[in-house]
């Protein structure tokens, strides 16, 4: 429900937005229900469900969501329509179809057939920390989180949002994590891991619930494999699986932090939504320098790294 | 000057050549999107490419023409095939024009990275040359990518459109391209060359998002970013041959 994965882009200018800019450029965005003949729609929703601000904060953290709506219409069904269109007309005319005309026909099919395809809602949240600079997007989908930053920089007219750059190729320091070497304070490897030939089409091996130290991996790092993977535990409080393309995946808030929330008496649901994002928002904030330093990215600021 | 024989002929097209004294086979490839004839002299042999009418005449007619440039370049190709990269031995691996030499290190996997102003390759006990030139070409492209995503910027705005995409990769002949989906890719070589000769070719590239093609007025487009282009065409025809060939000893 919260956060699964973190798609993470630095935010050298953040500082210039204010909250109230950037809360009314939500505003101007907001999510339109997608039109007749249109395939989707994008635009901001609130982040606590159907009512409420576009934008919610706990100290540096800003969380915002963007709401999407899809139509779904199988090319299958679209296909059989329009063959079937086509036969009829054909047969009518008792001459094939020119190019033209074909065309004409697949756009009135679709024209047709799009007033009854379902329409499916998505949500991708995202957090802004503005003390680090950063944005971190729920999702795994290079697509869907620039498709996220572009609506954004569209929303307030210029927005650097920068993919993470690191100085050294991030597999050659996951596979010195493996190798239980340099790993950084409070980092621990946790049981899966993803071991690939560097070679084009390269051999492929994926560990689940496999203890990372024993010979076997260390046989595969042996014969040349790097680390494209690598599932980390911080501290007690955080898990998840660090790929070299620098995407969290199957993040999680470990026992050690959620304790706190879940012995507290919720009032209501979003209640315990804020209270989970102020946790989350406080454990990135905690967790990012370290993650930073550890796979040597480059500062947005000097402040995001600062402990 | 040449001997004209059919090898294969169902399959394989093409002609042998003597080269300075060399019997050298001249493969033809007729491609559906050819206009005209032309020829092409690379670390794999000369290569006539020709529109898929074209008369064996024409073609016979035309190489004879181009002999003596075929010469030419082949003979240029020839001094450089440098030695094969060997694991533990010294070599070095230019970036940006300057050779940083390869520290090599005896590890318990294989690691490749980029260390103040050296490479640093750890290889465990069965690691390959092939993996070791992958992960080199991996670590060039992260490079690569990041230098030029952050130098493509400035030359934004001043075009119709972004690319679409950006993609490093190693290139046999050319040194860029643009597709019709409008991404660019750049030969990954070009981060042996100075930093000018890869700005150059990446503000050539963009100048295609304005005139797709090699007109005067597609020039003009590269002069007024890049006033000196032609400084760093020459380099590429002096020293491109050079560089490929590094290319390929170091990527595979």
């Amino acid at each position: 429900m919260f956060f699964r994965n973190l798609f993470f882009y630095t935010l050298p200018e953040i500082s210039a937005v204010t909250d109230e800019a950037l809360e009314s450029a939500l505003e101007a965005a907001v999510l339109k229900p997608v039109g007749g003949l249109a395939m989707q729609s994008r635009g901001f929703v609130p982040p606590l469900g159907e009512s409420g601000a576009l934008l919610q904060r706990i100290e540096s953290s800003l969380w915002l969501c963007l709401g999407g709506e899809d139509r779904i219409l199988p090319a299958a069904v679209v296909q059989r329509e329009y063959q079937l269109k086509i036969a009829e007309l054909e047969q009518a005319k008792g001459h094939p179809l020119g190019k033209r005309a074909r065309a004409q026909l697949k756009q009135e099919t679709l024209d047709t057939l799009m007033p009854r395809a379902f329409v499916k809602p998505s949500r991708v949240n995202a957090v802004i920390n503005r003390k680090r600079g950063f944005i971190a997007i729920d999702t795994s989908s290079a697509k869907a989180a620039e498709a996220l930053v572009s609506k954004l920089r569209e929303a307030l007219g210029s927005f650097p949002a920068l993919p993470l750059q690191a100085e050294q190729a991030p597999r050659s320091i996951l596979t010195q994590f493996l190798l239980g070497q340099e790993l950084p304070e409070h980092w621990h490897l946790g049981e899966e891991c993803e071991l690939q030939d560097p070679a084009e089409k390269g051999a492929l091996v994926k560990c689940l619930r496999h203890d990372l130290a024993s010979d076997e991996v260390l046989s595969h790092l042996n014969a040349g494999k790097q680390v494209s993977r690598l599932a980390i535990l911080f501290d007690a409080n955080l898990a998840f699986v660090l790929g070299e393309d620098l995407i969290l995946r199957k993040f999680k808030l470990l026992a050690g932090a959620v304790d706190g929330i879940e012995n507290s008496p919720a009032e209501s649901l979003q209640d315990e939504l804020m209270a989970r994002f102020a946790l989350f928002g406080a454990e990135l904030d905690a967790f990012y320098p370290s993650f930073a330093r550890a796979m040597k990215l480059q500062a947005a600021s000097p402040q995001s790294l600062a402990a | 000057m040449f001997d004209f024989l059919l090898r294969d002929a169902a399959q394989r097209e093409g002609q042998w050549l003597d080269l300075g004294g060399e019997k050298v086979w001249l493969a033809w490839k007729r491609h559906a999107k050819a206009k005209r004839l032309k020829l092409l002299v690379s670390a794999d042999g000369p290569r006539l490419t020709l529109p898929v009418r074209a008369s064996q005449k024409s073609a016979l007619a035309f190489v004879a023409e181009h002999h003596a440039w075929i010469l030419a370049q082949w003979l240029a190709h020839q001094p450089k095939s440098l030695a094969p990269l060997v694991i533990g031995e010294s070599a070095q691996a230019p970036l940006f024009g300057q050779d940083l030499p390869i520290i090599w290190q005896e590890d318990k996997a294989l690691r490749v990275y980029k260390y103040a102003e050296h490479w640093r390759i750890h290889t465990s006990a069965r690691s390959s040359v092939r993996q070791v030139q992958a992960a080199l070409l991996h670590s060039y492209r992260l490079i690569g990518q990041e230098w030029f995503t952050e130098r493509m910027q400035a030359y934004l705005p001043e075009l119709p459109q972004a690319p679409s995409a950006m993609v490093i990769k190693p290139m046999r002949s050319l040194w860029g391209s643009l597709n019709v989906a409008n991404a660019v890719s750049l030969d990954a070589a070009l981060l042996f060359a100075p930093e000018d000769v890869a700005e150059y070719v990446l503000v050539h590239e963009l100048c295609h998002l304005v005139q797709r093609n090699h007109s005067p007025r597609f020039w003009r487009e590269v002069e007024a970013r890049w006033p000196h282009w032609r400084a760093q065409r020459d380099y590429l025809k002096a020293h491109g041959i050079g560089i490929k060939a590094e290319a390929r000893r170091l990527f595979g």
